[in-house]
């Protein structure tokens, strides 16, 4: 006689014996003690967590000779039937072969006769989203009022696929994948029911694999008995299941972030020649840098790891040794491989690749060091110029030393305090009176208050605030404001007018809640820089940069060299200037 | 003498496969996966060949009566099932005029089975099917298998075998015992090499790293040119590299007069800049496929940076991919080498 597997053996005959889905059980089973059992179930769920069972269970509860009973005996008439799979008025059909109308047709007819022998006629169909649509639509008068004997059960993993009509016409039961600690509970009594002895370590590996199925487990867990003698170790649980130790995995990682190349290769090398799946050594690569990330993040995330005490702090240790954003990249190399390893003729060439690309490239800085370092500048050049008067004093240009990139802390951030410093001098330094209003970050060509006003003006009124952005502040205070415009320009017409000159007056008293005067002045260059003359220097600024480093990028270099030619243009399109 | 020990390297996968027929815990259900050409569908066929032969102890002998009906493919209780195409390929099958061959596994062959799986063994003990690249069964066959793949008749076993078991459904790999194959070691592939194509130690070890673990490979490499093949490339892309842009167009016009002809010329580019690589970061030597062109890795990885050796590969890669979705050959070598040799 062949042997019978253990997911076949370990069935649950009753509810009881059912894991994981406590809460469909007990729905369950008060539907049947209370005679509320509804004629149509729909259980959906992944692979292997009990949706065929319980719906062989449930055809038992309510066909059972001493029921319906939430506890059908297993030993009458019926039940031996139906364990057997040939109990007259059971049917399980298979969905995926019966998928036709006619078959449909077929059943609607037969549903109409009573039970032979017992209480119920009950239709099991497994894999029911493969029932084509006409089909479905067949089913659904009766579905929706079966004769009164006549029960119900689909079973499906892919509930999605069913239509809303057919969906609404059941009971819904969604079975939840079974957590992996029940998973290894269960485990561990049946090895005992089995006589058979497998390491702690080894029984997890098999749980952690299964990924919520039962099922899968005890697959598993066939395919290691088969494997071992006596007592299994959970060594030898890795090889017969083809997984990697994950003390290869902490060891890779060390080598990564020590940038150890060719251990790293040799490694491989190891992997390769003793015939290691790579597939599935990447993916158990991944798992382990899942969990380094979940210990670098997260306070307690144990309950999300489920490994050995003992591999725990090794993990807890691991992680310690790269920041986050770190982990997150060998997390996104690696994740790269595995997709790429489906398409590459050469698995083992992705992954050293991938291994060495992680030695080869930097490690990223953080975006959020980066923003507190940016912020700490910015409090010292405000707070700086609170205290001295600004570096225009230096005379002429302000000397961009750029020979220390070792200097110490402080030298560092005097580089980057010249970096931030305005490139063109400020004119004139003028009178400024505290304001009521914030004022916009630091700019010390300009009066405190100025862009602010002109940003409200062309707010409310554009055509007058294109006229102050061509304007030289001479004086912005609540008391007074006082501009000047280039003599007989067009933007000096516009403010003769006497309604643009009262509406701006108005703005200024709104802006400044006082009495604020207005007085417009003509003046030439020499006043100071108007706004839009600021913009277009900084723009011209950073234009020149970019036209420096794409004529020194390596590519246009290369084609001067080839073709001998010379930069004649450089345009910047929107997109890269921004 | 056992059929076993024709079979190059898997030894623990038969041994797990031995202990279970041994003990008596042959599953009904077997998903053999693993690269192609590293010996999945020999240890099925020959674990067939097992739980049905006559010898006791040397079982499989290749011998007795069953081995003999295996081998013909005549015994009523041991079936292979392959899509038309593979079949036609391995000239199982008459070629039908007129009609193109299914590059899928056929409902109409699963069905076949089912008169297989309604009654005892004829012959031997046991039923077996093994079904090659399972993963050309689409998934409405898939699906239709699964109640048959559960719970198969007694005295039955089911070896789906496949280089990618992704393709197959999470609930048809569940109802089967997965046994992972992995590549063959570099020293397993260049003893066959040895024996079988009578190469010299060095150049079977240089084509033995070239097949990557796939003996099937390996076979197929070992019947052309192929270091040869590598030299003129090199050289060519040397030129290319550091020559004007006629090398350039030259190179990806020799290389293009078919895609299978591009594909292979991409994979030993990918294998030399792999070596360019390790050469760079400073990896043990023993580690090069091209052990024979030591001196050339050496001297061309010096005028790289290891990013763009990286950045190349990269491209290799993207390429190749992108003759899945029919990208002209010579366009595609022509921008891949134009890019290489700016970055």
């Amino acid at each position: 006689m062949s042997y019978v597997v253990l997911a076949r053996r370990w069935r649950p005959a009753s509810f009881d014996e059912v894991i994981g889905q406590e809460g469909v059980v007990r729905t369950l089973k008060n539907a049947i003690q209370m005679d509320r059992v509804a004629h149509a179930y729909l259980f959906c769920g992944a692979r292997g967590v009990g949706k065929t069972s319980v719906a062989r269970i449930l055809a038992k509860a309510l066909n059972c000779e001493d029921g319906p009973t939430p506890k059908p005996d297993g030993s009458c008439t019926s039940c031996t039937e139906i364990t057997r799979g040939v109990s007259p008025d059971v049917f399980e059909i298979d969905g995926a072969s019966n998928t036709g109308v006619d078959d449909v047709r077929s059943l609607r007819e037969n549903s109409q006769y009573l039970p032979a022998r017992s209480r119920h006629k009950i239709y099991i169909i497994d894999e029911v989203h493969m029932l084509s649509t006409s089909a479905f639509n067949a089913l659904l008068k009766t579905l929706e009022e079966p004769p009164r004997h006549v029960k119900f059960i689909f079973a499906t993993t892919e509930p999605h696929k069913i239509p809303l009509t057919v969906l609404s016409r059941c009971q819904r039961f969604d079975f939840k994948r079974i957590p992996t600690d029940v998973i290894f509970k269960r485990l561990g009594e049946i090895l005992t029911d089995e006589k058979a002895e497998i390491e702690a370590g080894g029984v997890q590996a098999i749980a952690r694999e299964a990924a919520g199925s039962m099922r899968d487990a005890l697959s598993l867990t066939d395919q290691v008995l088969a494997f071992g003698g006596e007592k299994i170790t959970a060594a030898q649980v890795y090889a017969a299941l083809g997984l990697t130790q994950s003390g290869l995995f902490s060891e890779v990682i060390q080598q990564v972030i020590d940038n150890q190349p060719d251990k790293l290769m040799e490694l491989v090398k190891k992997l390769f020649d003793e015939g290691h799946n790579l597939k599935r050594f990447l993916e158990g690569l991944l798992w382990h840098i899942r969990h380094l990330i979940l210990y670098r993040t997260l306070k307690d995330p144990n309950s999300l790891i489920s490994v050995l005490e003992e591999e725990r702090r090794c993990l807890h240790e691991q992680a310690q040794h790269a920041g986050r954003l770190r982990w997150h990249q060998i997390f996104d190399v690696i994740a790269r491989a595995l997709d790429e390893l489906g398409r590459s003729p050469y698995p083992r060439l992705v992954v050293e690749t991938a291994l060495l690309r992680l030695s080869a490239i930097e490690p990223l800085v953080e975006v959020d060091d980066l923003v507190q370092q940016v912020q700490r500048l910015a409090s010292r050049l405000e707070s700086g110029e609170k205290i001295g008067p600004p570096r225009h004093g230096e005379g002429g240009k302000p000397s961009r030393g750029r020979s220390s990139p070792s200097g110490s802390g402080s030298q560092e951030r005097e580089k980057y305090a010249e970096a931030f410093q305005p490139r063109i001098p400020p004119q004139q330094e003028t009178e400024r009176k505290a304001s009521p209003q914030k004022s916009s970050p630091a700019d010390s060509r300009f009066p405190k208050g100025w862009k602010d006003l002109v940003a409200v003006v062309s707010k409310k009124k554009p055509s007058i605030g294109s006229v102050l952005n061509h304007a030289r502040p001479l004086e912005v205070s609540p008391e007074q404001v006082k501009i000047a415009l280039i003599p007989n320009s067009f933007f000096a017409d516009q403010m003769k007018n006497d309604r643009n000159k009262r509406d701006l007056q108005q703005i200024c008293r709104d802006f400044f809640r006082a009495d604020t005067r207005l007085v417009i002045e003509t003046a030439g260059e020499d006043a100071g820089p108007t706004l839009s003359e600021a913009r277009e220097q900084e723009r011209k600024q950073t234009e020149d940069g970019i036209k420096k480093d794409s004529t020194a990028h390596p590519a246009v270099q290369e084609a001067i060299r080839v073709f001998g030619a010379e930069v004649e243009q450089i345009k910047i399109s929107k997109g890269e200037n921004s | 003498m056992s059929l076993y020990d024709d079979i190059i390297g898997q030894k623990r996968q038969i041994e797990q496969l031995e202990r279970a027929r041994r003990g008596g815990r042959v599953a009904h259900a077997y998903l053999f996966f693993g690269p192609a050409g590293v010996g999945k569908e020999r240890v099925a066929l020959a674990f067939a060949k097992a739980l049905n032969c006559e010898s006791e102890e040397n079982a499989p002998c290749g011998e007795c009566q069953s081995c003999e009906k295996i081998k013909k493919r005549v015994h009523p209780d041991v079936r292979l099932v392959a899509s038309e195409q593979e079949l036609l390929d391995r000239g199982l099958i008459e070629p039908e005029k007129g009609v193109r061959p299914s590059a899928q596994i056929k409902n109409a062959q699963l069905q076949e089975l089912s008169d297989l799986f309604r009654h005892r063994p004829y012959l031997g003990r046991w039923k077996v099917v093994v079904v090659i690249d399972a993963d050309l069964m689409n998934a409405n066959s898939q699906n239709r298998f699964l109640k048959t793949l559960e719970e198969p008749s007694a005295d039955s076993a089911i070896i789906l075998v496949t280089a990618h078991p992704e393709a197959l459904l999470p609930t048809v790999r569940s109802r089967c015992q997965a046994l992972a194959f992995g590549p063959l070691s570099t020293d397993l592939v260049s003893e066959f090499l040895k024996q079988e194509h009578a190469l010299d130690e060095e150049r079977a070890r240089v084509l033995a790293a070239m097949a990557q673990g796939s003996l099937q490979r390996a076979d197929a490499i070992a019947k052309g040119d192929v270091l040869e093949e590598r030299d003129g490339l090199v050289a060519g892309f040397s030129r290319a590299l550091g020559g004007d842009l006629a090398d350039v167009l030259a190179l990806a016009e020799e290389y293009s007069k078919g895609r299978d002809q591009a594909q292979d010329a991409l994979n030993l580019l990918e294998i030399w800049c792999r070596d360019l690589l390790f050469c760079k970061l400073g990896v043990s030597a023993k580690l090069l496929v091209n052990q024979d062109r030591r001196e050339m890795v050496a001297d061309q990885a010096a005028g790289f940076s290891s990013r763009r050796l990286l950045a190349w590969i990269e491209s290799i890669r993207r390429t190749r991919d992108g003759f899945w979705v029919n990208a002209n050959p010579k366009m595609a070598l022509e921008s891949l080498l134009l890019g290489m040799r700016t970055y």
